[in-house]
C-alpha cells in the first residue's frame, strides 16, 4: 500500500533528521572558526580533570576540549575500536598508570613528547613518549575498628584477614596494572603472591573506587587501593582507615601524552600538555587530593615516616601483556 | 504490485537493521574459520558463560512461568474492581529499568544493605547466580503474568470451565484438564518471552553477577570488548547468544502468526477456591519485596553523604545528585531523552508499516522476521552493528539510535497489530465505497482508532529506550555517552550515592509512563 | 412511439473470478436494470462475496467485462477504482467506523464528495430521520444494537448517492423481527430511488422475497437464473431445488408423461392427477426418475398411504412430516394443526420431475 511506503519513507527522513540532531547536540560544541577544538581521553578522576581543564579554559579560552572519561580497560576498548574502524580519535591521552601508556606507545599511537625542554619534572617520571603529572601511592584500606591492621604488604596473605580482602582488576585499572607490575618484578613476592593471596580468600573486585566502597561497607574488611581514594571517603565520614604500609607504598606516576592523531591536527596540544605541568595546573591536582610531581607545589598529608616503592618502568615495558595473562591465571579474567 | 514494492521497502528497512548485523557477526566468525571459532569457544570462561547462560534462562523462564500463570488465575478471576489493584502490584517491578532494580536489591539485600543493617538479614548468595535468577525472576514474572492474562481473557473460556464443573470435575481437575490445556500457546508464549529476556540479560549479571565472578554470554561480550576489542572472538560469542535463543523461542513464531482471535464478552469467571485475602496479601507482599523496599533503600542511599554510613538523617545530603550529575551527566540526560524520543517516534511506525502490510501470503514471512528481530540478544545486535556500520557510524549517539530501533520495533508492531485484529473487517472497504481514496481512506477510517495503539506503543518504546543498557554500553563512544551508561560507569567506580541518586533519575519516567500504559492495557491482543 | 433504451444498470458478461489462478467462479453473465433486484441465492463459499466484491472494484476479474451504467468498469482494458463507482454496499459486519459518531458516519460520503461540513451533516440528519435515527446521532458503533447498526449502514450507502446497491447478506447477524424490517426498508428504498440492487443471501425465503431476478449459485457458476416463482415452481436440478426453498425428493418407480397429465408410481401406488408438470423432454429413459415436491403441492388428507411421523406449527402453517412409502414428505398447511401422529392419508397435486441423475 502506499501508505506503508509513505510511512517507510517519513521513517527515513525523520531518522536522518533525529541523527543530524543528536549527533550535533551530543558531541562537543561545534567548533567556529576562532576556536580550537581537542579531545582528550583519559582515565583521571573526573572531579580533577575539571579542575585542570577550567583553570586552562581561563588561560586559553579558546580552545575547548572534549573529555571522554573512563576507566584503563574501558579506554583500551575505545583506543582499539577506534583503530577498527578509521584510526584514533583522541588528540591527547592522559592515563594512570606507564605501563598502559607504554602499550599505547608501542602500538605507534602516541607521538614523541613535544616539550622536552620543560623544567620541573623528575627525571623518574618521563619517558620518551609521556611524561607523569602527578604521583600515586597505592595503599591498604581498612574497615574502621579492624584490630590488628596489617603493617606490610606480605601480612594480607596471613590467615587471619582469610576470605576479607578486595584486591582492583588489573585489567580495568591502570594503578592495579602497576601494582601488579611490582610485585612481579620485586624479588621478595614475585607471582606467588598473588597466588598466596588467591589461597588466602582473597576477592578481585573491578575498580579502585569499589575496593574503597566494598570496605566502607563491611562487605571486605581490607583492600588494595589507592591513597586520595580513602582520603576522600574518610572526609566524607565513612569508616575507612588509610593504612600506610610499612614497606612502603607502590608508587606511580599518572602520565600524559600526545598522540600521532593530536600531532598531525593540532598545536594547542602542546599548550595543555604545559598547562597541566605549570604551577597553576599542578596545583588544581593537588587541591583534588592528588600529590603532584613539581617539586615546589604541595600536596596532600602524609603519614610521618611514610615511604615509597618505585617499580623499575622501563625493565617491565614490553613484559605487560605476559604479567597479566599469569595473573588471570590466577584469578581468572 | 503497489504493496509487494511496499512490502520491499520496509523489508529492506528491517533488513537494515536486523539482518546486516547478524550477517556481519556471521563474516568475521567465518572468516576466523574453525581455528578461530573453536580459540574462541575454548577461551577461558567462555564454556561456563555458555553453561550459565542456559542454566539462568531455563530456571528464570521455569520459575517465573509457574509463578506468574499461578498468580493470573487466582488474580483474575477475582471481580474487576479488585483486579485493578492487584494488576497494577504485579506489574510494579517492570517499571524499574533493570539494572536499577538489581543495583537496588544489592543494596536492600546483599551483604552490608539496608536488611543487613537493620535486621542482620542478607540473602544468601544475592551477589552470584542465585540472586541473578531471583532478580530476573522478580522481573520476567510479570511479563509471563501478563501473558497469561490476555490468553485468559481470549482464549480459557470460562464456559468451558463451567461445563467441566457441571459435568462433575472438581477445581483442581478442572484446572488440569480444561483451564491449563487451553492456555498452551499463551504459556508457550510468556515462556519464550521470559526465556528471551533472560537469557540476553545484561544489567542484572553484570551488577549481580560479576562480582562474584559468575559470568554470562552478554557480560562476557562485554568485558572481552572491553579488554581486547577482538572482534573475532566477540562475533563468536555473539552468535552462540543468537542460535540459543532463536533455538528455544521458534514456537513464538507459531503464536505470533495466528490471527488474534475475538475478545469475548465479560462472562463472570469461576472464583477459584481459597480466600480473596491470601490473593491480596501474597501479592502485597510480593510487590513490598520485589520492588518497595529496594526502592526505598535506593532513596536512602541517594541521601547517605559517604559509603558505608548508616542512612539516618544525620547522615542525609543532596550532594549525591550533584555530583552525579558533574562531568557529562546532563549532557548525557538530554541526549538519552532525545534518542528515546527518536526511537519512539521511528520504532512504532516501522511496526505499524509492518503490521499494515502483514496480510495474506505475506503475514507468515513478516511474522517470523518480527520473531527473529525480537529475539536477537541486545548484545549480539550491539555487536553486529558495530562491525556493520562502525566504519560511518562508530562511536556516534546515530548509531545507539540505530540499535535502539532496530531492537524495539517488535514493540511497535505487536501492539499495531493487536489493535489492527480487533478492527472489524471491511473498514476500508466501506470508505472507499463512500469515495475516499486509498490515502484519504487510511487516514480518515484506519488510523484514528490506531491512534491509541500508536500513542500506546511509543511511550512504551520510550520507555525502554531511555533505560536500555545492553547495547548502549557496547556502541557508546566519546561523546556519545547515554544517561544510563552513565550511571553504570558511576556504579562500576563504586559510588553508590551517586549511582543511586542517577539510578531514581533514572526510573521517574518509567513511572510517569506506567499510569496511562496500565490504564490502557497494551498487553492484551 | 418512442422506444427509449437505457444501458442496464449492471451487466456482467462471461466473469471468471477468483484468488490466485484457478477461478473460483466462471462463466457469470447477468444483468440488472434500473430498479431491479437481483437475488444472489447460494451457499457459504459459492463465490456471492467475490462476486458483490468484484462489481464494488475490489477485485480484478480474471476474464470477463463488468459494466456499470453504459460504461466499463471492470475488464481488459483495466479497473476502475471503488471510489469512483457509484455503488453503496451494505455490510454482513455493519462496517461502521468505530471512533466516528453516526451522524459523521452518515455524513461521510458527502463529505468525500465534496460537500462543507454542514451541508454534508444537514443532509445526514435528513437521512437518519427517514430511518428513525435521528436520536442516534452522537452515538458510536459500539453503543447501538445491530439492527440500529446495520440501519445506519443503509443510510450510508444511500448517503452514497448510488446506481447500483450491493447487500453482503445484511442480515445474517440480525433476529427475525429485525430481518423482516430491514428487508422492509430495502423494498421501500428501493422503490423509492430506483436505483438497482445486488442482494447476496443463502437465505431462500429472502431472496424470493426481495429479488425481480434470482440468480443461483452453485459449482463455481450460475447454476439457474430466472423470476423468484419460475426458480420456486421449475428447478432444474436437486441443488437449485434446495436452495430455493424447502423441497421432499421421491423416488419413483416409473413416470409416464403427456402433454397434460404426469403418471408416477410412487411406492406401488399410482398417482394420476392433471396439473402436474413435468420438464420438456418426456420422462422417459432408464433409472428411477427424481420427483421434487414442494410443500404446498401436496395435502393431507388423500387416498395415498403415508404415516406423519413429527408436527410443528409454526405460527402461519403447520410442517407435517409425512413417511410415505417413496420417501419422507413435508407438507405445509395453513393454520394450527389439524391432525395427530399416525397413519394418514395425502394427495399430490403437483411435482416437478427431474432426470435421472
Amino acid at each position: 500500500m502506499r501508505l506503508s511506503l509513505a510511512l517507510a519513507a517519513f521513517s527515513c527522513a525523520a531518522f536522518s533528521c533525529a541523527v543530524a540532531g543528536i549527533t550535533g547536540c551530543g558531541s562537543s560544541a561545534p567548533a567556529a572558526s576562532a576556536t580550537v577544538q581537542l579531545t582528550m581521553y583519559t582515565s583521571v578522576t573526573q572531579n580533577t580533570v575539571t579542575a585542570v581543564l577550567a583553570g586552562f579554559a581561563k588561560r586559553y579560552p579558546d580552545v575547548k576540549v572534549g573529555v571522554f572519561r573512563a576507566t584503563t580497560g574501558q579506554l583500551n576498548a575505545r583506543i582499539a575500536a577506534d583503530e577498527h574502524s578509521g584510526g584514533l580519535r583522541a588528540d591527547l591521552i592522559w592515563g594512570t598508570d606507564p605501563l598502559s601508556m607504554e602499550s599505547y606507545a608501542g602500538e605507534h599511537l602516541l607521538a614523541s613528547w613535544p616539550l622536552p625542554g620543560l623544567s620541573g619534572v623528575p627525571a623518574q617520571d618521563k619517558a620518551p613518549y609521556f611524561w607523569g603529572t602527578r604521583e600515586l601511592y597505592l595503599v591498604i584500606v581498612a574497615h574502621k575498628g579492624l584490630s590488628p591492621l596489617p603493617s606490610s604488604w606480605g601480612e594480607l596473605t596471613s590467615a587471619k584477614y582469610r576470605g576479607q580482602v578486595a584486591l582492583p582488576d588489573p585489567a580495568a585499572a591502570g594503578s592495579a596494572f602497576a601494582a601488579l607490575g611490582y610485585f612481579d618484578a620485586a624479588p621478595a613476592f614475585g607471582m606467588g603472591y598473588y597466588r598466596a593471596l588467591k589461597a588466602n580468600g582473597a576477592t578481585q573486585v573491578s575498580t579502585i573506587p569499589e575496593v574503597v566502597t566494598d570496605v566502607a561497607e563491611g562487605r571486605y574488611q581490607l583492600g588494595i587501593t589507592l591513597d586520595d581514594e580513602v582520603r576522600t571517603a574518610v572526609a566524607q565520614g565513612s569508616p575507612v582507615v588509610l593504612d600506610w604500609p610499612a614497606d612502603g607504598a607502590i608508587g606511580l606516576y599518572s602520565p600524559i601524552a600526545e598522540t600521532t592523531t593530536g600531532r598531525a591536527r593540532n598545536a594547542a596540544v602542546s599548550d595543555l600538555l604545559r598547562y597541566v605541568l605549570s604551577a597553576g595546573g599542578q596545583a588544581a591536582i593537588a587541591k583534588t587530593g592528588w600529590q603532584p610531581v613539581l617539586p615546589g607545589v604541595p600536596g596532600p598529608p602524609r603519614p610521618p615516616g611514610a615511604t615509597e616503592v618505585y617499580p623499575d618502568w622501563t625493565a617491565l615495558f614490553g613484559r605487560q601483556q605476559q604479567i597479566l595473562r599469569q595473573y588471570q591465571a590466577i584469578f581468572g579474567p | 504490485m503497489r504493496r509487494a514494492v511496499a512490502v520491499a521497502g520496509v523489508v529492506t528497512l528491517i533488513a537494515a537493521l536486523v539482518a546486516v548485523p547478524l550477517a556481519e557477526l556471521a563474516r568475521l566468525a567465518a572468516a576466523a574459520g574453525t581455528g578461530g571459532i573453536r580459540q574462541a569457544l575454548d577461551a577461558p570462561g567462555a564454556a561456563a558463560a555458555i553453561a550459565h547462560t542456559v542454566e539462568v534462562a531455563v530456571a528464570v523462564t521455569v520459575l517465573a512461568v509457574a509463578s506468574g500463570t499461578a498468580l493470573a488465575l487466582a488474580v483474575e478471576r477475582r471481580p474487576p474492581r479488585a483486579r485493578r489493584p492487584l494488576r497494577l502490584l504485579v506489574a510494579a517491578p517492570l517499571v524499574i529499568p533493570e539494572f536499577v532494580l538489581g543495583f537496588a536489591w544489592s543494596q536492600a539485600y546483599g551483604p552490608a544493605g539496608l536488611s543487613a543493617r537493620l535486621a542482620g538479614l542478607t540473602l544468601p548468595g544475592l551477589l552470584g547466580p542465585a540472586g541473578v535468577v531471583a532478580v530476573l525472576t522478580v522481573y520476567g514474572m510479570p511479563l509471563a503474568y501478563l501473558a497469561v492474562t490476555a490468553g485468559l481473557a481470549t482464549r480459557a473460556d470460562p464456559a468451558a470451565e463451567r461445563a467441566a464443573r457441571a459435568a462433575g470435575a472438581g477445581p483442581w481437575t478442572t484446572l488440569r484438564t480444561t483451564t491449563l490445556p487451553l492456555l498452551r500457546v499463551p504459556l508457550l508464549a510468556a515462556a519464550a518471552l521470559v526465556f528471551v529476556l533472560a537469557a540476553g540479560s545484561f544489567a542484572v549479571p553484570q551488577v549481580l553477577g560479576t562480582p562474584d565472578g559468575f559470568a554470562m554470554l552478554s557480560t562476557l561480550v562485554y568485558t572481552d570488548l572491553q579488554q581486547s576489542a577482538a572482534f573475532t572472538s566477540v562475533a563468536v560469542l555473539a552468535l552462540v547468544m543468537v542460535v540459543l535463543v532463536l533455538l528455544a523461542v521458534a514456537p513464538l513464531d507459531v503464536w505470533l502468526t495466528r490471527p488474534g482471535p475475538a475478545v469475548r464478552p465479560e462472562i463472570p469467571p469461576v472464583p477459584p477456591p481459597g480466600g480473596a485475602v491470601v490473593v491480596t496479601v501474597v501479592v502485597w507482599l510480593y510487590a513490598t519485596f520485589a520492588a518497595g523496599i529496594p526502592l526505598l533503600t535506593l532513596v536512602l542511599t541517594a541521601l547517605t553523604k559517604g559509603q558505608g554510613l548508616a542512612p539516618v538523617p544525620a547522615n542525609w545530603t543532596l550532594a549525591n545528585v550533584a555530583a552525579g550529575f558533574a562531568g557529562g551527566g546532563v549532557a548525557a540526560l538530554l541526549r538519552s531523552l532525545g534518542l528515546a524520543l527518536a526511537a519512539a517516534l521511528l520504532a512504532p511506525a516501522l511496526g505499524a508499516a509492518v503490521a499494515a502490510l502483514g496480510r495474506g501470503r505475506w503475514r507468515a514471512p513478516l511474522a517470523t522476521l518480527v520473531t527473529v528481530s525480537f529475539a536477537i540478544p541486545g548484545s549480539a545486535l550491539a555487536v553486529g552493528l558495530a562491525v556493520g556500520y562502525g566504519r560511518w557510524l562508530d562511536g556516534t549517539a546515530a548509531l545507539i539510535g540505530l540499535a535502539y530501533v532496530a531492537k524495539f520495533w517488535v514493540l511497535g508492531h505487536r501492539t499495531a497489530q493487536a489493535a489492527l485484529d480487533r478492527l472489524p473487517p471491511g473498514l476500508t472497504r466501506a470508505a472507499r465505497l463512500c469515495g475516499a481514496g486509498p490515502l484519504t481512506a487510511a487516514r480518515t477510517v484506519v488510523f484514528p482508532p490506531l491512534s491509541t495503539a500508536a500513542g500506546t506503543a511509543a511511550l512504551l518504546v520510550f520507555v525502554f529506550a531511555f533505560h536500555e543498557l545492553t547495547m548502549s554500553t557496547i556502541l557508546y563512544g566519546p561523546g556519545s555517552e547515554t544517561f544510563a551508561v552513565v550511571i553504570m560507569n558511576s556504579e562500576d567506580l563504586g559510588g553508590t550515592g551517586t549511582t543511586a541518586a542517577l539510578a531514581l533519575v533514572l526510573t521517574l519516567p518509567p513511572l510517569l509512563a506506567a499510569v496511562p500504559l496500565l490504564r490502557h492495557r497494551w498487553w492484551s491482543s | 412511439m418512442v422506444v427509449l433504451l437505457t444501458a442496464p444498470a449492471l451487466s456482467c458478461r462471461d466473469l471468471a473470478l477468483g484468488y490466485g489462478s484457478s477461478p473460483a467462479l466462471s462463466g457469470v453473465t447477468l444483468m440488472a436494470g434500473a430498479g431491479e433486484t437481483l437475488a444472489l441465492l447460494g451457499s457459504s463459499g459459492s463465490g456471492k462475496t467475490t462476486l458483490l466484491n468484484a462489481i464494488a472494484g475490489f477485485l480484478r476479474p480474471l476474464a470477463g467485462e463488468i459494466w456499470l451504467a453504459g460504461r466499463e468498469v471492470s475488464g481488459p482494458a483495466g479497473c476502475v477504482p471503488p471510489e469512483r463507482r457509484r455503488i453503496g454496499m451494505v455490510f454482513q459486519d455493519y462496517a461502521l467506523w468505530p471512533h466516528l459518531p453516526v451522524l459523521a458516519t452518515v455524513a461521510y460520503p458527502l463529505r468525500r464528495r465534496g460537500l462543507s461540513r454542514s451541508a454534508a451533516d444537514e443532509r445526514a440528519r435528513a437521512l437518519l430521520a427517514r430511518f428513525g435515527l435521528a436520536g442516534l446521532a452522537a452515538r458510536r458503533a459500539g453503543e447501538l444494537s445491530g439492527g440500529e447498526q446495520q440501519r445506519v449502514g443503509l443510510a450510508r450507502a444511500l448517503a452514497c448517492d448510488p446506481a447500483v446497491f450491493l447487500f453482503d447478506e445484511p442480515t445474517a447477524h440480525l433476529d427475525a423481527p429485525l430481518r423482516e424490517q430491514i428487508l422492509a426498508e430495502v423494498a421501500r428504498h428501493r422503490a423509492e430511488h430506483g436505483a438497482a440492487a445486488v442482494y447476496a443471501t443463502h437465505d431462500a425465503a429472502e431472496a424470493l422475497a426481495v429479488a425481480d431476478r434470482v440468480v443461483v449459485l452453485h459449482s463455481g457458476g450460475v447454476a439457474q437464473a430466472g423470476p423468484p416463482a419460475e426458480l420456486y415452481a421449475e428447478p432444474d436440478d436437486l441443488t437449485v431445488a434446495a436452495l430455493t426453498g424447502p423441497v421432499s425428493v421421491l423416488s419413483a418407480s416409473s413416470a409416464v408423461s403427456s402433454a397434460a397429465t404426469l403418471t408416477i408410481e410412487v411406492g406401488g401406488v399410482r398417482a394420476t392427477d392433471p396439473g402436474t408438470r413435468a420438464p420438456g423432454a418426456a420422462g422417459s429413459g432408464a433409472g428411477r426418475p427424481v420427483v421434487l415436491v414442494r410443500p404446498d403441492w401436496a395435502t393431507l388428507g388423500g387416498d395415498l398411504p403415508g404415516e406423519v411421523t413429527a408436527i410443528r406449527f409454526r405460527g402461519p402453517h403447520t410442517d407435517y412430516d409425512v413417511l410415505t412409502p417413496a420417501g419422507v414428505l413435508l407438507i405445509r398447511e395453513a393454520g394450527p394443526p389439524r391432525r395427530a401422529l399416525g397413519p394418514a392419508g395425502w394427495a399430490l397435486h403437483r411435482a416437478r420431475l427431474l432426470p435421472p441423475s
